[in-house]
């Protein structure tokens, strides 16, 4: 499987308002791409996001994504999820691939 | 505080609605049915099973009375379905179910996250569970916290399968930068500490 990542920069999503943001990304996830976005999706946009992707599973193609934001092999404040900003979004099916911060 | 503020607080917010928020799995409605056999009637919420999606709607118990020295509090408890961001019914078959059934519980598992979410925001006070012994601990958590925090809900975090070998409740701590309280929705430990905590963030 070939593997696709998009950076998506803060410039792209600026002008986005949540449900465009949502169609942006299920409609890139749904093409196998990874998404990494720059400056993170907040909490709000997140529960936006899930909500869509709800509506649009549809138990054959499409049945979601993981969030894969890297994590530290140790935490500590400094790097926990809080002042990460960054957020990587994939289709469900690439738990296997790991992003570390180190 | 001081009394008369105390009273004050307890006669404004004596009735409260707390939400069982998190991640499939991860002991909602063990700890929804114990807090009502503990202080409430006794009726379960709803049925415990390990297989992920087995709660896929809200339920409420009213009238679950926690106390202390300083009086009681009626709380309405609401136990909700877990939340994700994935639903792949052949996860359901791996656990047994047919083809045709596992598609139906995926169906309604969608549907079932959606009136979590929604849930979020008829809450007064929410207990996240934490699967202790399930690290890395699902990215959901930050979703769930950051959107009650958001709000301006208050929040408890419940290191929840603390009985098991596996389970690791400073590293909740750690990675949720939050007070935390390792409980045993199963066998019942760290109970008192978590009724002590629903009481403090309710104000009491
Ligand atoms: N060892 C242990 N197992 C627990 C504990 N709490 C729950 N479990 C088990 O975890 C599994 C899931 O428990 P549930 O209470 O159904 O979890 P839930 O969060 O309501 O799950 P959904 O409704 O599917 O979202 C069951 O097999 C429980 O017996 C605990 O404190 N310790
Ligand atoms: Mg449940």
């Amino acid at each position: 499987m070939d593997l696709h990542i998009n950076f998506v920069t803060e410039k792209t999503t600026r002008k986005m308002n949540s449900t465009q943001k949502c169609d942006f990304i299920i409609s890139r996830l749904k093409t196998d791409c990874v998404l990494v976005f720059e400056g993170g999706l907040n909490p709000e946009e997140e529960a936006a996001l899930i909500e869509e992707t709800m509506i649009q599973i549809d138990h054959q193609e499409f049945l979601g994504y993981k969030i894969l934001n890297p994590t530290p092999l140790r935490m500590s404040g400094l790097f926990s999820r809080k002042n990460l900003k960054m957020t990587v979004i994939a289709p469900h099916n690439y738990d296997h691939l790991s992003i570390a911060l180190v | 505080m001081s009394i008369l503020s105390r009273l004050f607080a307890r006669s404004r917010k004596a009735r409260i609605t707390i939400g069982i928020l998190g991640a499939p799995n991860a002991g909602k409605t063990t700890l929804a049915n114990r807090i009502s056999n503990e202080c409430g009637n006794g009726e379960p919420l709803g049925v415990v099973s390990p297989v992920p999606h087995e709660t896929r709607d809200c339920k409420a118990l009213e009238h679950c009375v926690i106390s202390d020295h300083n009086g009681s509090l009626d709380l309405t408890i609401v136990d909700t379905p877990g939340i994700t961001t994935s639903i792949d019914y052949r996860e359901f078959q791996q656990h047994g179910l047919s083809r045709q059934e596992s598609i139906q519980r995926a169906k309604e598992a969608t549907r079932g996250v959606i009136k979590a979410i929604q849930s979020l925001d008829k809450m007064d006070a929410a207990i996240v569970v934490v699967d202790a012994a399930r690290a890395p601990f699902d990215q959901i958590n930050w979703t769930v916290i950051g959107n009650l925090e958001a709000r301006k809900i208050p929040i408890i975090v419940a290191a929840n399968k603390s009985d098991l070998a596996d389970a690791d409740p400073e590293l909740v701590k750690e990675t949720f930068q939050s007070d935390i309280i390792p409980i045993s929705a199963k066998n019942g430990s760290g109970m008192n500490e978590l009724y002590g905590s629903i009481l403090s963030v309710s104000g009491m």
